[in-house]
């Protein structure tokens, strides 16, 4: 399965990325490669150009202040996951890391890429999701920023436009009053999840809830967030029950029947692992 | 004395040009060569309409684009039936290019030569077909259904085959219980590493065609490509050098590659290759596994079987080119282990616009285990009797051999079980892993898990016939060329054929080099497949250094002076027992046994001081001698002999996502003498691996519109080591008494019995029945919720 | 490989710490560059889509999927294959030997993959724990072998290491 032809474009700036990606007709951004050469070698993507921006070193950063962890768009999954500044100040993002594919994709991959790329049973769309962050994408335009819950369309369907390409992903950091857990089941280790569930639990001083929710993925065209505000707020944490969580859940997911699974399964693991996340951040 | 190497772990010889990248793999040879690139067809079941190559063939770098109708008259015949048999009426082969019909998705319908792959797939992408899709017939289902396959193909059955021993009805009639079961396995694929490939040249001057090809028959492809070609056999040559898997997918059958590449070749003037990828091994190379059964047994009180009637349907796929071997596995080696007085199997081998299924490794053996093997639980279940004890209840026993089952067996000659003691071998198994002791570890499974374990028990004919030959030679400077027909595809035949030479001849093991899968060393060969090749090569290259020995032996006794008996071979030295230092080695025997004038060497010309006891009456080549240290040995087996084995499983099934995890897995395995301990093992180990494969992860998805669903890696899981536990194997040897070296095939048995014992382990976890494999957590939780047995 | 219509360009890869200079579309896959333009035919390609691993190579030091890379896009990388792995005068590395010694090899198809992931997992980590080899392990297939051996190996490569220090 070899790829149909394309015109190779090495861009010198994000600025000379945004221009050739205006100029030029049927073009895509190769960072990693890792999800569009295949569909490339399928042929089931066939652009004319690409746009290469994997050796730009102002998108090779990762940046963490007191509000967030900001990830560059050339930055690989291996990089995320050795940066130990990420691993103290986020670690959801290396429990998601940790996940994603075999450290043979991750150290090509990248994270934007991932973002960019829009897969519903990807990590990092349900933590972007469930972290309410956002991506700072440059065109010919001008720059904008595309809250998490505004940039999934559809599976592999972003809201980026043509033209646009993503310069960095903002990871908004966890209070420390608040836990995270990321748990999935997959049929092979590594592969996309069957179903998975990430929850974040903000707590108050007093260790009551003042905030839940939970982000899937596998079990929709998009990271589907579900919030248990109005189940939980000020609820103690004993007061959580299994039973209730999952038919809560159950309730708002609508997953599809494919070859690995069937949509019942799929909705009762997503019930399941949305429960068991959610008391691991107890 | 020379050590002896049969029985030992030796390392491998293959090794040191495979882990250092100088592996010769079909697709190495010739990045020069134009590549044959095949445009498949999109549909299952259709009318060719129209074919426009015109914008295809204009790209540069395209040298030809040919559909069915440019092919010349010898290749526009349909691919040959290989196996014909009575029982088969109606087998259907497919045309190199589809003529007019596409049977299945995958089909090839046009060939494109170009400059490369890259290239290909362009012209492949503007070539314009025209078809009229009809409905497609998918799965057991659909053939048994309404709609055709082949529209002159009545109820799409292929083949309508039964057997019988004894008197089933009356059996099952006077029996005091009956079971009426069924069961199903679904259709996998054997899925090497490697994809199909060959690469062929054509040398106009010495007017021979040479063919690299990833197969485990190159004599065959060498017969196939001949007679369609219509040039002289001693035109072709085929060889496999290094072949990256086969696993029954790579048995001849033959492909239109294979035929285009070789074709292409000799027309173009140029080296032709082809290198299928991974989306055409899945869609246009040969699946198998998909059967189901219906089941009739009757036994006593004892759990003794009286009778059993199996009637199962085997879904072919479109084609039938190795006609219904696969099935007829099925049927005869159902009985296995068990005393069978009263049998009947029959079976409908049936089309479906799928692809194509032959022998996939187990050769259709699992099916007959699967049914086989859960008759014995089902029974066990009935009457509150130990799984185990039911078993040895059905035994053969080890005094009862041979035992003639009644039946013919695949290589139509009659199954009689040469050797076993299935007793022992089962006694072993249950010991290794606790079985006595389970009820403790079931009760500590940790909440929201449930333990369960499983044995299951099988016999496999190996080492069939009709033959395999094998050549050996002493070169003058001492190394021992050993060459044999079939070929290898990771089994370590170099390395094994090489110990049994070595100690049957007397030389040390790392002068003896062997060749194997070369039609230019050897001309008539079988094939490796069937577990075969150690039983019959084996043999074959064993036979012929006895032979050498013998020349060898009579050659020194007249140069040293001695008499033949009190000779032996120590170390490549022919010596006289006893007083080793009147010897003369191998390589100037070697040098005796040539009589030319010529010395081309120091060592030849010490030979000739031992030249000078012939005869002036005699000439120096005797009537019914050949000149060289040299002989070509056959092994031709009167029937197959018939290796067994147990295994048991330990499973924890997760109660929240119905994973299966495997605590435990256990092998004792039956081969009879073990050339090399270390090979046998590593066969065990992989074939356990695609067992846990085929039962817990691989299933060929295909819609209702003959589509498969999931043609790539991503979708046809495949495990990784995440996902094979450790397997444990622990070994018996009932030596064959059919072949002297005592041997039985090894390398399909790892394979053969898992899905059974992991269903057995899996139905002993959750208490309800598992009648169908594989089985996927998802099933095994709508299953849970069916049965009503929910977690407390 | 032949020249056709496409524009083609002069790629310069760094192999095995050799400079090699080749002519080559941008659509080129990596795997195929060390495979047709260099000659190198070591690495095997078994899927074209990054799940089996046959075609893993190492890029400054890290596996990475050859058959998911542009050779075009490797440039100024430091690449390295099978076929560089012994020392100069034939000597194999730790974990081809371990591999030959443990039987971690059957076909062959896979090994390439396997060795130069392990070689990447014993650089970086000297000492893995059995979690640590399984994780590097996991992302490549093996037909023939179970796996059995191939963990076998890795083990008996790590103590081949450490004797030679």
């Amino acid at each position: 399965m070899k790829p149909a032809p394309f015109g190779y474009h090495r861009a010198t700036s994000v600025e000379d990325a945004a221009n050739l990606l205006s100029e030029l007709d049927d073009a895509k951004i190769l960072a990693g490669g890792q999800s569009l050469i295949p569909l490339m070698n399928f042929r089931l993507s066939t652009p004319a150009h690409l746009i290469d921006i994997s050796n730009l070193p102002e998108l090779n950063e990762i940046r963490v202040d007191d509000r967030s962890v900001t990830i560059g768009a050339a930055v690989t999954h291996t990089t995320l996951l050795k940066t130990s500044q990420v691993a103290s100040e986020l670690p959801l993002l290396v429990d998601a890391e940790k996940l994603i594919a075999h450290e043979v994709i991750r150290n090509r991959g990248t994270v934007c890429g991932s973002l960019a790329h829009a897969d519903p049973a990807g990590e990092m769309t349900a933590v972007i999701r469930v972290l309410n962050g956002a991506v700072r994408t440059s065109s010919v335009e001008g720059e904008r920023v595309i809250q998490a819950v505004d940039l999934f369309e559809g599976p592999l369907q972003s809201s980026l436009t043509e033209t646009e390409i993503i310069v960095e992903a903002i990871f908004p950091k966890l209070g420390r009053n608040s836990a995270s857990s990321f748990r999935e089941v997959a049929r092979r280790h590594g592969d996309y999840a069957v179903a998975g569930a990430v929850s974040v639990v903000d707590y108050d001083n007093a260790r009551s809830i003042e905030s839940a929710r939970t982000a899937f993925l596998s079990v929709g065209p998009v990271p589907i967030l579900i919030s248990f505000d109005e189940l939980l707020v000020d609820a103690k944490t004993s007061d959580l029950g299994h039973d209730e969580i999952y038919e809560f859940v159950s309730s708002q997911l609508n997953p599809q029947n494919d070859i690995h699974a069937s949509a019942d399964y799929r909705r009762h693991l997503a019930a399941e692992l949305a429960w068991e996340s959610l008391k691991a951040c107890v | 004395m020379t050590t002896r190497s049969f029985g030992k772990p030796v390392r491998r010889t293959e090794d040191l040009r495979l882990i250092t990248g100088q592996g010769s793999f079909t697709d190495d040879a010739g990045s020069d060569a134009l590549s044959l690139v095949m445009v498949r067809s999109p549909y299952a079941n259709a009318r060719v309409v129209s074919i426009d190559v015109s914008e295809a063939e204009q790209l540069d770098g395209v040298t030809a684009v040919l559909t069915y109708e440019d092919l010349p008259d010898r290749l526009a015949e349909p691919l040959p039936l290989l196996i014909p048999h009575p029982s088969l009426s109606e087998p259907r082969t497919q045309h190199i290019l589809a003529k007019d019909y596409v049977r299945y998705v995958g089909q090839a319908v046009v060939a494109i030569f170009a400059a490369d792959r890259y290239i290909g797939e362009d012209a492949a992408e503007r070539v314009i077909i025209e078809y009229e899709s009809k409905v497609a017939v998918v799965g057991i289902d659909g053939a048994l259904g309404t709609n055709l396959v082949h529209h002159d193909v009545p109820k799409n059955v292929a083949a309508d085959h039964s057997e019988h021993v004894g008197d089933v009805a009356s059996a099952l009639a006077e029996a005091p219980h009956v079971l009426e079961l069924d069961f199903e396995m679904e259709r996998s694929l054997g899925s090497a590493l490697e994809g199909r490939a060959s690469h062929a040249t054509w040398d106009r001057h010495s007017r021979k065609l040479q063919i690299q090809n990833a197969t485990q028959t190159p004599t065959s492809v060498r017969f196939a490509v001949a007679n369609i070609l219509e040039i002289p056999d001693e035109q072709v040559e085929v060889f496999a050098i290094d072949v990256g898997g086969g696993f029954g997918t790579k048995v001849i059958h033959p492909w239109p590659e294979d035929i285009l590449t070789a074709w292409g070749a000799m027309n173009y003037e140029r080296a032709v290759k082809f290198t299928e990828d991974r989306v055409e091994h899945f869609i246009s190379s040969s699946h198998e596994r998909s059967q189901r059964h219906h089941v009739k047994v009757g036994f006593n009180a004892e759990g003794q079987i009286l009778g059993l009637d199996v009637d199962f349907v085997h879904d072919n796929g479109a084609y039938t080119p190795y006609g219904m071997i696969a099935p007829l596995i099925t049927a005869t080696q159902l009985p296995g282990p068990y005393k069978l007085p009263n049998y009947r199997v029959r079976f409908r081998s049936v089309y479906t616009n799928t692809v194509q299924v032959t022998p996939y490794r187990g050769a259709a053996r699992p099916h007959a285990v699967f049914t086989m093997e859960r008759t014995m639980d089902r029974i066990a279940s009935f009457l509150g009797i130990d799984r185990s004890e039911v078993r040895q209840r059905n035994f053969i026993q080890p005094d009862e051999f041979p035992y003639d089952l009644g039946m013919i067996f695949q290589d139509g000659r009659p199954a009689i079980y040469d050797s076993g003691d299935y007793p022992e071998m089962l006694n072993k198994a249950l010991s290794m892993i606790e079985w006595d002791s389970f009820a403790e570890r079931r009760s500590q499974a940790p909440p929201g898990k449930r333990r369960g374990i499983g044995v299951a028990c099988y016999v496999e004919g190996t080492g069939l016939g009709p033959y395999e030959g094998g050549h050996v030679r002493v070169e003058t400077g001492g190394k021992i060329q050993v060459s044999t027909g079939l070929a290898s595809s990771g089994q370590g035949h170099h390395t094994v054929f090489a110990q049994i030479v070595a100690d049957e001849l007397g030389v040390p093991f790392e002068d003896v080099e062997v060749v194997t899968g070369d039609t230019r060393r050897f001309k008539y060969a079988v094939g490796t497949f069937a577990s075969r090749a150690a039983v019959t090569s084996g043999n074959a290259v064993a036979e012929a250094a006895r032979l050498v020995k013998k020349k060898a032996i009579a050659l020194a006794a007249d140069a040293l002076e001695a008499n033949p008996e009190d000779l032996e071979i120590v170390d490549g030295q022919v010596q006289v027992k006893g007083t080793p230092v009147r010897a003369i080695p191998l390589s100037q025997v070697a040098v005796l046994a040539n009589p030319l004038r010529y010395s081309f060497s120091e060592a030849a010309k010490a030979a000739t001081q031992f030249a000078g006891t012939a005869s002036f009456d005699e000439p120096p080549i005797k009537p019914g001698e050949d000149p060289g240290l040299e002989a070509t040995g056959w092994y031709s087996p009167v029937r197959a002999t018939f290796a067994s084995g147990t295994h048991a499983v330990e499973v924890e099934v997760d109660l929240i996502t119905s994973e299966v995890e495997i605590l435990r897995y256990c092998v004792v395995h039956d081969c009879g003498r073990i050339i090399n301990p270390l090979i046998v093992e590593g066969q065990i180990h992989g074939g356990v691996a695609q067992g846990i494969a085929g039962a817990l992860y691989e299933k060929l998805a295909y819609d209702e519109d003959g589509n498969l669903q999931n043609a790539s890696f991503m979708d046809f899981l495949m495990p990784y080591c995440t996902e094979i536990p450790k397997i444990e194997i622990d070994h018996l040897e009932t030596p064959s008494p059919l072949n002297p070296l005592g041997i039985k095939g090894a390398g399909e048995a790892g394979v053969i019995p898992v899905s059974a014992v992991i269903a057995s382990a899996i139905e002993d976890a959750e208490g309800f029945e598992i009648n169908h494999m594989p089985l996927f957590p998802s099933e095994l939780h709508s299953m849970r919720l069916a049965s009503g047995r929910q977690p407390a | 490989m032949c020249m056709n219509a496409e524009v083609s360009h002069e790629i310069v890869l760094n192999v095995n710490g050799e400079v090699k200079r080749f002519s080559a579309p941008a659509r080129r896959l990596l795997s195929d560059a060390l495979r047709g333009d260099l000659g190198l035919t070591g690495t095997h390609v078994g899927c074209e889509h990054g799940v089996c691993g046959c075609c893993t190579v190492l890029i400054d030091n890290q596996p990475v999927r050859s058959c998911l890379t542009f050779a075009i896009a490797a440039q100024d990388r430091k690449i390295r294959t099978v076929e560089g792995l012994a020392g100069a005068d034939g000597e194999l590395h730790p974990v081809q030997a371990a591999f030959k010694e443990c039987h971690a090899l059957q076909c062959g198809f896979c090994t390439p993959g396997f060795l130069m992931t392990a070689t990447a997992l014993l650089e970086q980590r000297p000492n893995p724990d059995e979690e640590e080899i399984t994780e590097a392990l996991a992302g490549n297939l093996c037909r023939c072998t179970g796996y059995q051996n191939i963990r076998s190996a890795i083990g008996h490569a790590i103590e081949l290491m450490q004797s030679d220090i």
